[in-house]
C-alpha cells in the first residue's frame, strides 16, 4: 500500500481565494466580466471560471469593447498605465490584486521617495514584476542570472517578488554586501509572501521524507515552480503536475511513499483528486 | 465546469439516473460505459489481439465527441444499438480489464468532460477518471433488482434473452469488476453512497438532485 503524505498547507492562499471569489460573485450577479491575461496561474481553475462566463483578453493585442463590462484586476496586479486605461474604457474596474503584492508596491514607492535605488529579486516577464516595475520607473530586476550587480546610489533598497525562494533572496543580499562598491544604507525588505515561505519549508520535509514528491500547480505559477525546484534538488523523483491526468503510473513502480504539496493557486479539489487516484493505485 | 460523477455496478440504474439527472440539472451527460462498449465493438470487428499495438493504436486514433449534450459520436458517426447487443455485453468486461485500454478511455473521457458542466457515469469516474469532481455518487442495488432492470431493458429493445442469463451476466460482471487489478469497482472516499432498491427512477432522481444542488454550492 502506497503511503501518501499531503502537506498541511494546501489549496488557495488568501490572495488567490479572494480573487476567485470576486470573479465568482460578479459572474453570479450576471455581469459581463473580463480579466487581462490570467486571474491566477492555474489552467484548471481558469478553465472553470471561463466555463462560468469569465472572458479574457491580452492587453498587448486589440482590446474588445469593454464599455459595458466589469474588468477584474488579476491577483498579480497590472501595470499602472494599463490600470488607468482600463478605468477609462471599462464600465467598472474591480481590483483583485493580492494585498501582499500591493503592499510591496507601496513600500517600494516609499523607499523611492526617500531617495533609495530600488532592486527587485524576481523574474522578468512575470505579471507581478511587470506591475511593480510600473510603480517605480527605474526599478531593476535581478536574479541568479546576473553575475554582477551594478548600482549608482549610496542608498540601496532590495525587495523580492512575493513568490521567490528565500535561499535565493539571501544569496542576492549577500552579493550586495560582498561587492566591492560601498553604500551608506542598504535596506533589505524580505517581501516574500509568508504563505509561500511556509510551503517552502513543508516541501523540503516532504521531499526528504518520501520516495517520490508531487508538486501540483499551473505551468506559469512562479511559486509552484519554486517548490518544484526545491523538491527536485532534494529528491530526484520530484514531478510537477497540473492535475491527475499528468501522472504517469510508471513513476510508482518501485515507490512506497509519496509526498504532495501544491502552489498557492492550486484548488484543493485537485489535491483531493490526486489522493483519491493514488489510493486506488496500489491496493 | 462542474463535474458530477455517478459510479456503480451493472444494473444499479446508473444510465437512466444519470440521463435524467443531467436533464434536470441542465448538464451534459457522458456514459463511459458506452465508450467501453464502443471499444468492445471495435475489437469484435477488428480481428486483432486485444493487447496488440495495432488495436491500441486504433483505439488511440478513435475520436469521440458529445453532440447536443448527450449524443455520443465515434469517428463522426453516431453510436446506437450496435454497441448495446448481448454480444458486446459479453466481452465488454474483458476489454475493460486491459489497463492500456482503460488508460486510453480514461484520457478520452477526461477530454470530453473538460471544462463542461457534466454528469459522467461509469465504474471508476469518482476514483480514477475525474477524482477532482465536485459531487460523487455511488449507486448500489441488490443483484435481483439489478438483473430485473437489465432484463427489462433488453426486452424493451427486443433482445431475446432469459432472465436467468441476465442474473448470471450481472453476477459475473460484479465479480470481475470488484476483483480486477485495474480500477476495481469501489466508491470514492468522499462519495455519497445511495441505494436505489425499491425506489422509483423519479424518486432517485429527485433525491439526488437535492443532494447535488446542496453540494454544488461549495464546489
Amino acid at each position: 500500500m502506497l503511503k501518501i503524505e499531503v502537506a498541511e498547507d494546501i489549496g488557495f492562499c488568501f490572495g488567490v481565494k479572494h480573487a476567485v471569489e470576486v470573479v465568482e460573485e460578479l459572474l453570479l450577479k450576471g455581469e459581463d466580466v473580463y480579466i487581462t491575461g490570467d486571474l491566477i496561474h492555474n489552467e484548471d481553475e481558469m478553465l472553470r471560471l471561463k466555463s462560468m462566463g469569465l472572458k479574457s483578453f491580452d492587453v498587448a493585442n486589440k482590446w474588445p469593447n469593454i464599455s459595458e463590462s466589469t474588468v477584474v484586476i488579476r491577483a498579480h496586479g497590472v501595470p499602472l498605465g494599463i490600470l488607468e486605461e482600463l478605468q477609462k474604457k471599462a464600465k467598472r474596474v474591480v481590483n483583485a490584486t493580492c494585498t501582499v503584492v500591493s503592499a510591496v508596491g507601496e513600500l517600494i514607492k516609499k523607499e523611492k521617495a526617500e531617495g533609495f535605488e530600488i532592486f527587485l529579486y524576481g523574474r522578468e516577464g512575470h505579471a507581478e514584476v511587470e506591475y511593480l516595475k510600473s510603480v517605480v520607473g527605474d526599478l531593476k530586476v535581478i536574479n541568479q542570472e546576473h553575475s554582477k550587480i551594478d548600482f549608482y546610489s549610496s542608498k540601496i533598497a532590495l525587495f523580492s517578488q512575493t513568490t521567490m525562494g528565500i535561499d535565493g533572496f539571501k544569496e542576492i543580499s549577500k552579493k550586495f554586501l560582498n561587492g566591492e562598491k560601498l553604500f551608506s544604507s542598504f535596506h533589505i525588505h524580505n517581501t516574500i509572501c509568508a504563505v509561500t515561505l511556509e510551503r517552502e519549508r513543508e516541501v523540503k520535509e516532504l521531499a526528504k521524507a518520501n520516495d517520490l514528491c508531487l508538486i501540483v500547480g499551473g505551468k506559469k505559477s512562479s511559486n509552484t515552480k519554486k517548490l518544484y525546484e526545491i523538491a527536485k534538488s532534494l529528491n530526484q523523483n520530484a514531478h510537477m503536475i497540473l492535475n491527475v491526468s499528468e501522472i504517469d503510473e510508471k513513476w510508482f513502480d518501485s515507490v512506497e511513499s509519496v509526498g504532495i504539496c501544491s502552489g498557492t493557486s492550486t484548488p484543493a479539489r485537485i489535491i483531493d483528486g490526486i489522493v483519491e487516484w493514488l489510493s486506488n493505485l496500489k491496493n | 465546469m462542474i463535474y458530477v460523477t455517478i459510479d456503480g455496478p451493472a444494473g444499479s440504474g446508473k444510465s437512466s439516473v444519470s440521463r435524467n439527472l443531467a436533464r434536470k440539472l441542465g448538464f451534459e451527460h457522458l456514459d463511459t460505459g458506452a465508450l467501453y462498449r464502443a471499444a468492445a465493438f471495435l475489437w469484435i470487428h477488428s480481428r486483432k489481439n486485444l493487447r496488440s499495438e495495432e488495436f491500441l493504436k486504433t483505439m488511440e486514433d478513435t475520436s469521440f465527441y458529445l453532440a447536443n449534450g448527450s449524443t455520443l459520436f465515434m469517428n463522426g458517426k453516431q453510436l446506437g444499438g450496435e454497441i448495446r447487443t448481448p454480444e458486446v455485453g459479453k466481452v465488454v468486461s474483458k476489454v475493460a480489464e486491459v489497463p492500456e485500454i482503460r488508460e486510453i478511455i480514461t484520457k478520452k473521457a477526461r477530454e470530453i468532460a473538460s471544462g463542461k458542466r457534466i454528469v459522467v457515469e461509469g465504474r471508476d469516474i469518482g476514483t480514477v477518471v475525474l477524482p477532482e469532481a465536485c459531487v460523487k455518487i455511488f449507486l448500489t442495488a441488490s443483484v435481483e433488482e439489478r438483473a430485473h432492470r437489465r432484463y427489462e431493458d433488453y426486452k424493451s429493445r427486443g433482445v431475446d434473452v432469459q432472465f436467468k442469463e441476465v442474473v448470471e451476466e450481472i453476477k459475473l460482471r460484479d465479480k470481475i469488476d470488484s476483483t480486477r487489478k485495474v480500477a476495481p469497482l469501489k466508491p470514492a472516499r468522499n462519495a455519497i453512497i445511495f441505494s436505489t432498491d425499491s425506489l422509483t427512477l423519479e424518486q432517485v432522481v429527485n433525491e439526488l438532485y437535492s443532494l447535488i444542488m446542496e453540494k454544488i454550492k461549495k464546489c
